[in-house]
């Protein structure tokens, strides 16, 4: 974060849906975001201090969260007995619910650091419809 | 061999090679520009400015990471990178998904890049991850040499939510090149890359213990797949990923505390720091006296600890047939003046400074292991690779330089 340098403040930025002037509430702000707020103006700063997050962001958390518990449940049946336990497919499955919870882990914790891994992407195209601004239930 | 050049222009002018801030020796640069140099180092100026450029050639000194967390994990990480200064980040405007970090002076490369076979093709052949079938060691070996010789590199993406294989990104040799994953002394021409390797060994109950931490607010996810996961990983972390143990530099083990009978939350920590002797450039962490064996409670008079306190142990040993030293610290840190005096007390831990260790753990004191022996090791293992990495530049720069002048 601490890299954007002062060229971004010259980066023009498409109006905003007024939602997005709201959503700043200052009192949210950790102290690591509102220390480069003085420098970098728009979306990022707003995503960060106000904890929602973009669509295409929480589509992925909501996936891969689907995805493990389809996973372990398959993971269940293929391990029944002890023949199922030993097999490959037994070990194959388990690592993929692994990977999942690990993903899902490391997604979590990166958007919870602000570092949300699309936020390069909606600098630039902040009016895709991954870049939507979801409210955090 | 040292090349110096002058480059005084009036249009934008571009360095090839990266310029880092950090201990760039031989290189002068002056400009008069306002605009501050990029994080790749490349002067756009459109006012006059004048390079004075000597380098001396400096090839990337090569670091392996080998644990089963994860790549992105990384406290491990953020902790290396923040004692050569600065934060690794993702690169911007790449794959979101990628799993590459990026500070001024240091790359971590994510070993799970070189996936040969994606989530399909493993499930399809009946192999995990950690099974070296789905891994291309060539590739890998190419890659982290290339870069060590200063090419730069096209590396693949492994992305872990499709499970698919995306396209390459570049990557550009950094000073220090971090290799981060299940396998990264597996292969013996891999291994004969790294200046310096440490293995990163987290005891079963430990492992189960974070799972449960990670995963029990999943939805899909319950004790016993927790349990069943862990249990069915185990064959092949056994039979590939352990026995990398035995090659590394410096490992850290992970286990549960001895000091609270019983104690299965996982949350103080017993950690060993075992060190290789011999090794290059790396002299040990020591306790009072090199070589002997020490058990030593800091708490005590002069410091008051809190429940259940501190303990620390040294001593020589055997590891897998190498000659080791070990230091173990099992509990926790409760306040600033026990992880000072701790510090005070340990020898050969390549600070610059007193409390140069007790600074970095405070910077990141919201970092997990923060009060334990896995942020003071991790902090440690941090400062001798950089001590390592001074000490190997320091001989490369044997060559007399011509600096001219503007």
């Amino acid at each position: 974060m601490a890299s954007i340098s002062s060229s971004v403040s010259r980066i023009s930025y498409s109006p905003f849906p007024s939602s997005l002037h709201r959503s700043r509430s200052r009192e949210h702000t950790p102290p690591h975001v509102a220390s480069f707020r003085k420098r970098s103006f728009g979306a990022i700063t707003a995503v960060a201090a106000s904890g929602r997050r973009y669509k295409g962001t929480v589509a992925r958390e909501e996936k891969l969260a689907e995805m493990i518990a389809q996973k372990v449940a398959e993971a269940m049946q293929v391990c029944e007995g002890d023949e199922g336990k030993d097999s490959a497919a037994c070990h194959v499955a388990w690592d993929e619910v692994e990977e999942l919870s690990r993903a899902k882990a490391l997604l979590h914790r990166r958007v919870a650091s602000g570092h949300d891994p699309l936020e390069g992407f909606c600098k630039e195209n902040p009016l895709s419809d991954e870049c939507q601004l979801c409210d955090d239930d | 061999m040292a090349i110096c050049a002058v480059y005084t222009a009036t249009t934008p002018i571009h360095t090839t090679k990266p310029n880092f801030g950090f201990h760039q020796k031989h290189q002068l640069i002056l400009y008069t520009s306002k605009e501050r140099s990029r994080r790749w180092g490349r002067l756009s100026s459109n006012s006059t400015s004048s390079e004075i450029s000597c380098s001396a050639e400096t090839k990337t000194v090569v670091i392996g990471l080998a644990a089963d967390s994860g790549c992105g994990k990384s406290t491990f990480m953020r902790r290396l990178t923040s004692v050569f200064g600065g934060a690794a980040e993702p690169p911007k405007g790449g794959n979101p998904d990628s799993n590459t970090l990026i500070s001024d002076t240091t790359t971590v490369i994510c070993l799970d890049d070189y996936h040969s076979l994606d989530r399909t093709g493993r499930k399809e052949k009946g192999v995990t991850a950690l099974d070296p079938r789905a891994n291309d060691f060539d590739l890998m070996y190419e890659q982290v040499k290339a870069i060590k010789d200063g090419v730069a590199v096209e590396k693949p993406i492994y992305n872990h939510v499709t499970g698919l294989l995306d396209p390459p990104e570049l990557i550009k040799p950094p000073k220090i090149l971090v290799i981060e994953g299940l396998h990264p002394m597996f292969d013996s021409r891999v291994r004969d890359l790294l200046d310096f390797s440490i293995y990163l060994d987290i005891s079963n109950e430990v492992k189960f213990a974070w799972k449960i931490q990670r995963d029990m607010a999943e939805r899909g996810h319950s004790l016993e797949s927790i349990k069943a996961s862990i249990e069915a990983r185990k064959p092949d972390f056994d039979a590939y990923i352990d026995p990398q143990k035995q090659y590394a530099d410096a490992v850290i083990e992970v286990l549960p505390t001895q000091l609270i009978p019983d104690d299965n939350e996982g949350k103080v920590l017993r950690v060993k720091l075992v060190m290789k002797e011999g090794v290059k450039y790396f002299s040990p962490v020591y306790l009072f006296d090199e070589g002997s064996t020490i058990s030593w409670i800091p708490c005590g008079r002069k410091l008051t600890c809190s429940y259940p306190g501190i303990k620390f142990a040294y001593g020589p040993d055997a590891y897998f047939g190498n000659e080791v030293s070990v230091l173990e610290m099992d509990g926790q840190f409760d306040r600033l003046d026990e992880l000072i005096y701790v510090e005070s007390h340990l020898s050969n831990i390549s600070t610059k400074f007193y409390g140069e260790v007790t600074q970095q753990m405070l910077k990141h004191a919201d970092f997990p292991g923060s009060n334990n022996g896995t942020g003071l090791f991790q902090t440690i293992v941090g400062l001798k690779i950089r001590d390592l990495y001074e000490q190997i530049i320091a001989e490369k720069a044997a060559a007399p330089v011509e600096a001219a002048k503007v």
